[in-house]
C-alpha cells in the first residue's frame, strides 16, 4: 500500500514537473514572440490648475525636448487602440492611431472639454509624440508626428502593430 | 462672447470680508448685461440673499473655503460642485444668455459623463441635442452641442476654475 502510494506520488510529481516545464517553455516562447512589445497609449497634458487633485506626472519628448506635465491616467489605454498606420502628410510622416468605440468617445469628450491642451503619445510609458487638441475629434481617429527618426519609423510601425496584436488577444481581460 | 476673469475669490465679492477656513461659500455665475460679459462671485452664504446682481444667474453652486496649507479640494468635491453648477443651469429661465449657457451645458455634461454622474441616452450625437439623464435622480436633460474654441474654453476655464474636472 505504502509503496504504491509512494509511486502515485512520485507519479503525480513527475506529471507536475513536465506541466510546469511545458508552462515555462510556454511562456518563455510567448515572450520571444515579440521581441520590442510596444505599448502605446494617448496620455492629456494636465490643466494649469490643480483643483481634482488627481496627480500629475512630467515627461520629456526626446527629440525636441519639449517637457509636458501629464495626467496621470491615459485617455486611452493600451487596450482601446486597435490599430495603428503611418501616413504621409504634407509636413512628413505620421500616425493614424485607431481607437475603439468606447475610446473614441473619451477622445470627443476630451478635445471638448481639454480644447488647447496637448495629447501626448506614449510608448512604454516613454513620449514620442504630441499634438495640440485643435478641433473635435469625431472619429476616433488621432493623427500625431513622432519624434522617431523616419528610417527606424517602419519598423517601429510594425513592432506596434504586432504588439497591439498581441494585447488585443493575449494580455486582454 | 465676454467672459469676466474671476478665479477663486479669497474673500467675499459682496463685503469684502476675507473667506476663512470652513467658511461656506456660494459661488455665482451671471450675466452682466450692463457690460455685456459673464460675471462670477463668491459670497458667504448669509449674503446671496441680500446680492443685488447686475444681471440675471446662469448657474450656482457652493464650496467649502480650504486651509491654505491644506490639500486641493477632492475630486468627489469638485465633482460634486460641477453637479450642482450643472443642475442649477437648468433651474433658472434666463432670456439672452443662451449662447453662454449652451457652452456651459456642453461642457459640464461631456465632464459629469466622463465621472459616471450623468448618462448619456440613446445615439452619440455630434450636432444639435443630446439627452443625458441624471444617474442619482433620474431627471432627463437635454444639452445643446455647441462648438468651443480653445479661446473660449480658456476663458470658461478662469470663470469655472475650481469645478473643471
Amino acid at each position: 500500500m505504502n509503496r504504491a502510494y509512494f509511486h502515485l506520488t512520485n507519479a503525480s510529481l513527475f506529471i507536475a514537473l513536465l506541466l510546469f516545464t511545458g508552462c515555462l517553455n510556454s511562456i518563455e516562447g510567448y515572450k520571444n514572440d515579440i521581441e520590442n512589445m510596444q505599448v502605446p497609449r494617448l496620455m492629456i497634458e494636465s490643466r494649469g490648475m490643480s483643483y481634482g487633485g488627481s496627480g500629475v506626472s512630467s515627461v520629456t519628448l526626446p527629440i525636441s525636448g519639449s517637457s509636458i506635465k501629464l495626467e496621470r491616467e491615459p485617455i486611452v489605454a493600451e487596450y482601446d487602440i486597435i490599430n495603428v498606420e503611418m501616413v504621409k502628410v504634407d509636413l512628413g510622416l505620421a500616425l493614424m492611431i485607431q481607437v475603439t468605440d468606447k475610446a473614441s468617445r473619451e477622445l470627443y469628450r476630451r478635445s471638448v472639454t481639454h480644447a488647447g491642451s496637448r495629447v501626448v503619445f506614449t510608448c512604454n510609458d516613454q513620449a514620442i509624440g504630441a499634438r495640440r487638441l485643435t478641433g473635435v475629434i469625431e472619429d476616433g481617429l488621432w493623427y500625431t508626428f513622432v519624434e522617431i527618426p523616419d528610417d527606424e519609423l517602419g519598423q517601429f510601425v510594425l513592432d506596434l502593430k504586432a504588439s497591439i496584436a498581441e494585447l488585443q488577444t493575449h494580455y486582454k481581460y | 462672447m465676454e467672459w469676466h476673469f474671476k478665479g477663486i475669490a479669497r474673500k467675499s465679492s459682496l463685503s469684502r470680508t476675507p473667506f476663512v477656513s470652513g467658511d461656506r461659500v456660494a459661488c455665482i455665475i451671471f450675466k452682466d448685461y450692463k457690460v455685456g460679459e459673464i460675471g462670477r462671485m463668491d459670497l458667504l452664504m448669509h449674503e446671496v440673499d441680500t446680492i443685488d446682481l447686475p444681471g440675471e444667474i446662469l448657474g450656482r453652486w457652493m464650496r467649502v473655503v480650504k486651509d491654505p496649507d491644506e490639500e486641493g479640494t477632492s475630486v468627489r468635491e469638485t465633482v460634486a460642485s460641477a453637479e450642482e453648477c450643472f443642475l442649477s443651469l437648468y433651474a433658472h429661465a434666463q432670456s439672452g444668455a443662451e449662447d453662454e449657457l449652451a457652452a456651459m451645458k456642453h461642457l459640464l455634461a461631456l465632464m459629469l459623463e466622463r465621472k459616471r454622474v450623468l448618462r448619456a441616452v440613446g445615439k452619440r450625437h455630434k450636432a444639435g441635442t443630446q439627452s443625458y439623464i441624471h444617474v442619482k435622480t433620474k431627471q432627463m436633460v437635454d444639452v445643446p452641442i455647441v462648438e468651443i474654441s480653445a479661446d473660449l474654453m480658456l476663458r470658461i476655464q478662469d470663470t469655472l476654475g475650481d469645478i473643471i474636472v
